[in-house]
């Protein structure tokens, strides 16, 4: 009889059916250190504020093994001791349902910290409860702090810390980590708990239905009596009901880690043998026995659990005071949220942002480039004429390369100074939660979140900021979403273009008292179009290629706090602005080259540029643009902001019309008249000036934000889609614009 | 010309759509299996039938399985030598009709398509947004497509579950047991109420009509009466009609005491600004992922919550639980049952 076939499953696995992880121990680099303390806690509970007071500069962050989760390790020492602190992810419990939840219980199960620090939020103490519950099935030398008491005063919350003390067995510090309050007696509790000078008195607090209560105990001694030297075999044998299947592998696997687990409590087992394999045998059966008899309801009622002894304790230690603070919030609340006043302003605090913004911009702007360019430029020039260097490496490094580069950061830098600032203030107050919260119904109908609202505006400082903003989405298919649709806000580097383009060709159509406005109606009216195309691709993502993909709805609407405004303008400008900027000066300093070499370096007897675009030409005229408008979003994909003096360079060069600076050399023309001189020469018509205008704006990302997606997603596909997606249908709609325009207008217009 | 460039466009446009389309997600029917494929898939299912029909107490014949795999005449006794040849089938002799039986290797094979099968819409539900009605027939197709490691690892992955989203059991290496237990709908007597243990998903049309009334294993529910049309049931705090082919398709288990069938919830996104309630059922209809947010809001039976804020639109509402002001879309809030509390004087 033929032997039983398996034949083999598709080798390309429908589902990333990846190895489970090797259970790694999380190897800690080589530090000398006495103590380590790991320190954990929900998400925005000032976790990352109490590590930083701890540690100060003496931290680094990377990545967890074979993850993507961030991990942040930093030192600091007493007089008489050094001690490692690892900074957990924030996670709202430990069952594991997350890469950051599994990181988080690996470590405090697997890595036996020496004291592990869970930070509450005082405001908020019921729902933080549930992870320092959890937190201390699994080890009694815990030291909770209760941060944000600043917080709760100023909301009328008073918490009995004592009583509390006494409820959870474990010393509580509180603390207002902002103002660095309480840190001196955290670091104090912190060495008498590692040292072992704190009485530690742990309690079972979590109460269990009698229907997890009693398998669960069964396990818990089966457990106990292989390896008599756990101390968390009530917590192991939870998660081996729950089917967790680390803790089982630990299990089968029999020795190595839940021996490392045991000898981790520094109770050694002695010479005890470990477990027969039949007795593990047995251990899995009585298990897998008890779970199907449970059935899937287990996790729900353990949690249950939790969250009413959490309840219990929380209400038992808060005495809320009602002081009209805490009304003040809803009234505002009320107005923001309200039929009548919500929308009014939202729109009203959007233009103040605008117009700060580009108002603000124009001085800064022409001061850099002031500096820039008419001076640092030549200035550049000559050192290296004096040096004697030859004219291709100047014409490179300093025509190219450098040119390019300042180009970018006098246009880039002032807009982004201003916006950035403005908008965190907003975050930090509060407001903008609320603005999703008003716009989500808008957004639920093309499948996307509210807080898209939010990344889209972003978008209009800068595309890449507004990918990296989609964080603030949880779900992952309207974060996708989010994050492909962000190209068609209208970024800070478009805007020039679009303004030039709109005076010079549309504002001229009408006499001249109407000029301003109408070319100001056609740039917001490109705006708009991007909004709008924003919602028609979201709609159609959600349902093509992101059909299927998890998604889920949670809009936490935080209280209305001051905001901090100078650690607010310090972070803002350094987390969004100069790292944006850092990495578009990265992108641009290359590309500058590459303008340069085309436009100079000869094949044949014409430069490379004109080669190029003479092949270019036929496309680009059937979309009603050119081959030079086609060359310059090519090589500029770097940057936005240098498409317009590349148009023009080029024009010069094509057209022998001669540039003011020499060939290859990016120029800014210095007068209306100037710029209608080359385009003409260019062969630009009114079709092709409003077909730049879209495409300017239905257009493949700029580098920075296309490397942007990829480090946001992780995916090369997506960052394909999010890549080709805008310009294919950029092509469309400027071709489609072009054959209406040559069916409707007579020639010659 | 530059109609050939527009053709071309579009014709690269739509190339692209097609390529990016899901394929992440199981594609479902593999379009053009080879024939080695095929013969497994037939194999497969035939095994499949043949569990069934031994759990059911009912013999097998020759001609039940050519029907219920809609062979032709001569193919059933095709599949039954290739079945034994593999060792998977017994064909005891004996005068008149040979009578199918399963070998223990048979059996074994047989468990692990059910396994794999239960374990595809297992993860379909919990870790994709696609419809209920798409789980079965993708995972008809998915569960010939993995070697047994490859299975494990899927169970792995989900936390192994012990039953599927319908609430059949997964069979493993310990629990043989493929078939659920309960009884019909119908058997309750009205008054009566149940937990829904399992809901059959085949016929296809029939599942997707009860899963349209948002009714998923683990619920109570309650018989309000019968007829010959079918019954009325209350539960979750509304009232839904099934058909008597509906109902039949829905297993629940023994009739509960009267405490413990909750009468009198209302669904949270009814009670209007200012109300206070207690959560007392996280709907079962609610997807996965979902579910896990709540947990983590702290969204559980035996909450307080408090209507605060709508918006504008009156979607989304925000919501004090736990201290915290959480908004949630309304279908969202439908899903959660709550007792209200009454207003404070």
């Amino acid at each position: 009889m033929k032997r039983l076939q398996w034949s083999t499953g598709r080798e390309s696995s429908p589902l990333p059916l990846k190895e489970p992880e090797d259970l790694e121990l999380p190897v800690l680099e080589e530090v000398d250190c006495d103590f380590t303390v790991a320190l954990a806690g929900n998400p925005n509970v000032g976790k990352s504020t109490v590590f930083n007071l701890l540690t100060g500069l003496r931290q680094h962050t990377g990545n967890w093994p074979g993850k993507t989760v961030t991990r942040a390790e930093g030192t600091f020492r007493t007089e008489r001791y050094r001690y490692r602190v690892v900074d957990l992810p924030g996670t709202y419990s430990l069952l594991a349902n997350s890469a950051d939840e599994e990181v988080a219980r690996n470590f405090l199960l697997f890595g036996s910290p020496d004291v592990t620090v869970v930070v509450l939020d005082a405001t908020s103490l019921e729902r933080n409860l549930n992870l320092l519950l959890q937190i201390l099935e699994i080890t009694d030398r815990v030291v909770v702090v209760v941060n944000l008491m600043d917080e709760a005063k100023r909301k009328g919350i008073d918490l009995d810390i004592p009583g509390l003390e006494s409820d959870l067995g474990v010393p509580v510090v509180p603390m207002a980590a902002r103002r660095r309050q309480g840190l001196d007696r955290l670091i104090r509790v912190i060495e008498n708990t590692a040292t072992g000078k704190v009485s530690r008195r742990p309690r079972p607090l979590i109460e269990l239905p009698e229907r997890l209560e009693k398998p669960i105990r069964r396990a818990a001694d089966d457990l106990q009596r292989l390896y008599p030297g756990l101390k968390q075999s009530r917590w192991i044998a939870m998660r081996l009901l729950g089917g967790d299947e680390q803790v089982l592998r630990a299990l089968s696997v029999g020795d190595p880690l839940l021996s490392a687990v045991s000898a981790g409590t520094q109770q050694s087992a002695g010479g005890k043998p470990s477990p027969q394999a039949s007795e593990l045998d047995r251990l899995q059966r009585n298990i897998e026995r008890l779970r199907y008899e449970l059935g899937p309801d287990y996790e729900d009622l353990l949690v249950e659990a939790v969250y009413r002894a959490a309840s219990r304790i929380a209400e038992r230690r808060t005495v809320h005071s009602t002081r009209p603070r805490h009304e003040w919030d809803q009234s505002l609340d009320r107005i923001l949220t309200s039929r009548l006043w919500g929308y009014p302003i939202m729109l009203l605090l959007l233009v103040i942002v605008f117009w700060l913004t580009i108002s603000g911009a124009n001085f800064p702007s022409s001061l850099l480039s002031g500096l820039l360019i008419d001076r640092v430029y030549p200035f550049l020039r000559a050192i290296m004429g004096s040096v004697g260097s030859p004219e291709w490496l100047s014409g490179i490094l300093v025509d190219g390369v450098y040119l390019a580069t300042a180009w970018v950061v006098s246009v880039m830098l002032p807009p982004m100074a201003i916006f950035f600032p403005l908008f965190s203030l907003l975050e930090d107050f509060g407001y903008l939660p609320r603005v999703a919260f008003n716009l989500d119904h808008l957004f639920r109908r093309v499948g996307a979140h509210g807080k898209q609202a939010l990344t889209l505006v972003m978008g209009f400082g800068c595309n890449a900021a507004g990918v990296v903003a989609t964080r603030i989405i949880e779900s992952p298919r309207e974060r996708l979403i989010a994050i492909i649709t962000n190209n068609f806000s209208l970024c800070n580097g478009r805007w020039p273009a679009q303004i030039l383009l709109a005076s010079l060709f549309i504002g001229s159509l009408v006499p001249a008292y109407w000029a301003g406005l109408i070319s100001a109606l056609a740039v917001v009216g490109v705006a708009l179009l991007g909004i709008l195309l924003s919602f028609a691709v979201s709609w159609f993502l959600s349902r093509t290629m992101l059909r299927g993909e998890v998604s889920h709805f949670t809009l936490e609407l935080p209280p209305f706090r001051p905001p901090n405004l100078w650690q607010t303008l310090y972070t803002s400008i350094i987390d969004r602005t100069v790292i944006v900027l850092w990495r578009a000066v990265v992108f641009a300093a290359p590309c500058g080259a590459v303008i340069w070499l085309i436009a100079n370096v000869k094949a044949g007897d014409r430069p490379l540029a004109e080669w190029i675009i003479e092949a270019l030409d036929p496309f680009g005229l059937a979309l009603g643009l050119n081959g030079v408008i086609l060359l310059a979003y090519i090589v500029a994909i770097p940057a936005n902001e240098i498409v317009i003096p590349t148009i023009l360079m080029l024009t010069t060069l094509t057209t022998g019309l001669g540039s003011p600076t020499g060939h290859g050399v990016l120029f800014e023309a210095e007068s209306v008249g100037e710029f209608q001189r080359i385009f003409t020469a260019g062969g630009w018509t009114l079709l092709t000036a409003i077909n730049v205008m879209l495409f300017s704006l239905i257009h493949n990302p700029c580098s920075t934000t296309i490397y942007s997606i990829y480090k946001e997603t992780g995916s090369r596909k997506w960052t394909l889609v999010a890549t080709l997606l805008p310009v294919l249908l950029g092509f469309l709609v400027t071709f489609m614009v072009a054959r209406l325009w040559h069916w409707l207008a007579p020639p010659g217009f | 010309m530059a109609i050939v460039i527009g053709i071309l466009l579009a014709i690269s446009f739509g190339v692209c759509i097609w390529l990016f389309q899901s394929r992440r997600h199981p594609a479902g029917l593999v379009p053009y299996p080879s024939s080695e494929q095929q013969e497994r898939i037939l194999v497969e299912h035939a095994l499949k039938f043949l569990l069934e029909a031994e759990q059911d107490g009912n013999i097998a014949s020759t001609e039940q399985l050519e029907r219920r795999l809609g062979l032709s005449a001569g193919a059933g006794k095709q599949l039954e030598e290739a079945l034994a040849e593999r060792g998977l089938l017994d064909r005891a002799g004996g005068s008149g009709e040979p009578v199918l039986r399963l070998t223990p290797n048979g059996r074994d094979y047989a468990r692990h398509v059910i396994r794999t099968h239960r374990l595809w819409e297992k993860y379909l539900a919990d870790h994709t947004g696609l419809d209920e009605s798409e789980w079965h027939i993708r995972a008809d197709s998915l569960e010939h497509e993995l070697t047994p490691e490859q299975t494990d690892r899927l169970a792995a992955r989900l936390g192994h579950p012990t039953h599927d989203p319908h609430g059949d059991p997964v069979p493993s290496l310990l629990w043989k047991e493929t078939a659920s237990k309960g009884r019909p709908l119908e058997s309750l007597e009205p008054g009566q109420g149940a937990r829904i243990l399992h809901i059959e998903d085949e016929p296809t049309h029939v599942f997707r009509r009860i899963a349209a009334k948002c009714l998923a294993p683990g619920m109570t529910v309650r018989l309000i009466s019968r007829s010959e049309e079918g019954c009325l049931i209350e539960t979750e705090g509304r009232r839904e009609h099934l058909s008597r082919e509906e109902a039949a398709n829905v297993t629940v288990g023994d009739p509960l005491p009267k405490d413990q069938v909750s009468t009198g919830m209302v669904p949270l996104s009814c009670l209007a600004p200012g109300r206070k309630a207690v959560v007392r059922i996280v709907s079962r209809a609610l997807r996965a992922p979902e579910r896990r947010r709540f947990l983590d809001l702290g969204l559980v039976p035996g909450t307080q919550v408090t209507v605060e804020l709508p918006a504008p639109s009156g979607d989304p509402v925000a919501y004090r639980i736990r201290g915290t002001l959480v908004a949630l879309r309304r279908d969202q809030a439908a899903h959660v049952l709550v007792e209200l509390l009454p207003e404070a004087a």
